[in-house]
């Protein structure tokens, strides 16, 4: 059945996901999606507006996606002015013997090629909550711009994250792993350390805390201009970056703001935490 | 004098460098031996081979034993192929062969260390290994130097290349590897300087982006460049990146660059805490 559908499958998938359901406030719906490659590389693009992202890692090749809308009632400085423009050019009509219908459709758009998937909901006004199963191995590629957090648990594969509203919370990773937020905070939790690539977090208002499992190798970098730096590592931060120093006789450049690294058991490849006026938190697993 | 007494005089002068002399000092005796004996000669011809195809750039001690060896045992691989096609060629021919009796050759000999059986095997290896670090001791002199260079040359264009090719990836890790290569060269290719300040001006991660100006610390002179990363540091939005361009330049830029970006601390257009860094970065360097 299952090489049936990857046949058929065509080489793109889109599933659109419009379904008006009679729960007046949310709508749910979950979707199973068979990668038409198993077994092979996986890699997911999550976009998402407004909402909320949980992604869970397993041994599987299906993915499986459960969203929760709901119509966006909250304060939105951008949506309100852009609300308010309009009905100032809108006369106002009677609504006099009519029902309010709440807008209650699900617009959620999922695409699969060759083991590429894109998951996206772009619409303003809507609030998702995503609940999605994927392969362990996959690499996951999320930008949520308004709404919840996001959180991660279980995946092995790269990650790139960026959230501007929520927070980041990663579980039970291996990296690499490179993650952004505006204000709020990063935590993640790394069960091993990758040795491909580099990994970095950066929070430019918020915190970073990061906790890395007792058979992590790594050279730890942190930098941070106002906030605080709370270490449990059994190394301590050094100095690391090259400073160019004057000849005799000419003065010394000071350095501002640099970096300082850590080697945990040994090092190994580089995580680097940043954060502007956020602390930095390194703890160390079991 | 034995084949054996001749191999290692063979093996000691190419080891001392000092052949010629050797050959010159080679008498009237053992020159007449070597006319006679064509076996003996081709071992001493392999064993030359063996020299000149040393990988003596290799300055790493380690790296250097790890080559010499590779390098011997291939050797000593095709050697074994071709004693053995020898052997084959001799089975067909002529019956005298077989009852003449000669003192076993080194390439027969190699061939038997390769048979399969363990010691042998082992002790293989072990004589393969003890003669690559005989051969790791002779002295470097300038033919290696140069060689060496044109080698640490070959490493950084290809670590450049790499470097290249890795920024160009789409997953922000792959580039922030790319920056991490691009910092093992010295950065004298200007091609890849200039994909890391264009890289600079449009990556979405600021992680990227701050690896970047990191690698930039490491330019001997900014040269062109310099002035384009002043624009971009007054230019840019994102506060994280606009302190380390404005840091960057602080520490490594010329003179006018240090007082054209002092001069920006009066400058509304610049957010307060890129102001107050400057300040600060001025201040501590009046100290």
């Amino acid at each position: 059945m299952k090489n049936t559908l990857s046949l058929t499958l065509p080489l793109t998938l889109v599933a659109m996901l419009a379904t008006s359901m009679q729960i007046v406030s949310a709508a749910e719906k979950s979707y199973s999606l068979p990668l038409s490659k198993p077994g092979e590389p996986v890699s997911i693009d999550i976009e998402v507006y407004r909402g909320s992202i949980t992604l869970i890692g397993y041994q599987g090749d299906t993915i499986e996606i459960s969203a929760k809308t709901s119509t966006f009632a909250g304060k939105d400085k951008d949506l309100k002015k852009v609300k308010n423009k309009m009905n100032k050019s809108r006369s106002a009509r009677s609504t006099e013997g009519l029902k309010s219908v709440k807008n209650s459709t699900m617009r959620l758009e999922i695409e699969e090629r060759n083991n590429e998937v894109e998951i996206s909901s772009e619409v303003s006004n809507q609030h998702v909550d995503l609940v999605i199963k994927v392969p362990q191995r996959s690499s996951i590629e999320v930008e949520l711009y308004k709404g919840g957090d996001l959180n991660i648990d279980g995946v092995n594969g790269g990650l790139e994250l960026e959230s501007y509203e929520g927070m980041i919370i990663a579980n039970n990773i291996s990296g690499p792993i490179v993650a952004e937020t505006a204000r709020t905070d990063i935590v993640v939790s790394f069960s091993d350390f990758t040795k491909t690539s580099p990994s970095s977090l950066t929070s430019h208002m918020g915190n970073v805390d990061i906790t890395l499992a007792k058979k992590v190798a790594a050279n730890v970098n942190i930098q941070t201009y106002q906030g605080e730096v709370f270490s449990g590592l059994d190394n301590d931060f050094v100095v690391v970056d090259e400073i160019k120093k004057g000849k005799k006789g000419q003065k010394q450049e000071i350095v501002l703001g640099g970096i300082m690294q850590a080697k945990v058991n040994g090092g190994g490849q580089v995580i680097s935490l940043i954060s502007y006026s956020g602390n930095l938190y390194i703890r160390k697993g079991k | 004098m034995k084949n054996q007494q001749i191999i290692d005089w063979k093996i000691a002068s190419l080891a001392n460098d000092n052949s010629n002399e050797q050959s010159e000092e080679l008498s009237e005796a053992l020159q007449n031996y070597l006319k006679e004996n064509t076996q003996l000669q081709e071992e001493l011809l392999f064993i030359e081979q063996f020299w000149t195809n040393d990988v003596k750039p290799l300055v790493v001690p380690s790296d250097k034993m790890d080559a010499n060896f590779y390098q011997m045992l291939s050797s000593a691989q095709s050697t074994q192929q071709y004693s053995s096609q020898q052997e084959t060629a001799q089975q067909h021919s002529s019956h005298h062969i077989a009852a003449q009796e000669h003192p076993l050759s080194l390439l027969e000999k190699i061939k038997s260390w390769f048979m399969p059986n363990p010691i042998a095997q082992f002790a293989t290896l072990a004589l393969v290994f003890v003669v690559g670090l005989n051969l790791n001791k002779t002295p470097n002199n300038d033919d290696n130097n140069l060689a060496y260079s044109g080698l640490q040359q070959e490493i950084s264009s290809l670590t450049t290349v790499l470097a290249m090719s890795m920024l160009q990836k789409d997953s922000a890790s792959e580039r922030l590897s790319g920056v991490a290569y691009s910092r093992q060269t010295d950065l004298s290719n200007p091609l890849l300087v200039e994909q890391l300040i264009e890289l600079l001006a449009r990556d979405k991660s600021t992680s990227v982006r701050l690896a970047i100006i990191n690698s930039l610390g490491h330019l001997k002179s900014f040269g062109s460049s310099e002035q384009r990363l002043f624009i971009l540091a007054i230019q840019e939005e994102n506060l994280l990146v606009q302190i380390e361009l404005c840091r960057l330049l602080l520490n490594y830029g010329s003179v006018d660059i240090k007082k054209l970006l002092t001069k920006q601390v009066n400058q509304q257009h610049l957010k307060p805490e890129v102001r107050e860094f400057i300040q600060a970065q001025s201040m501590a360097s009046y100290i």
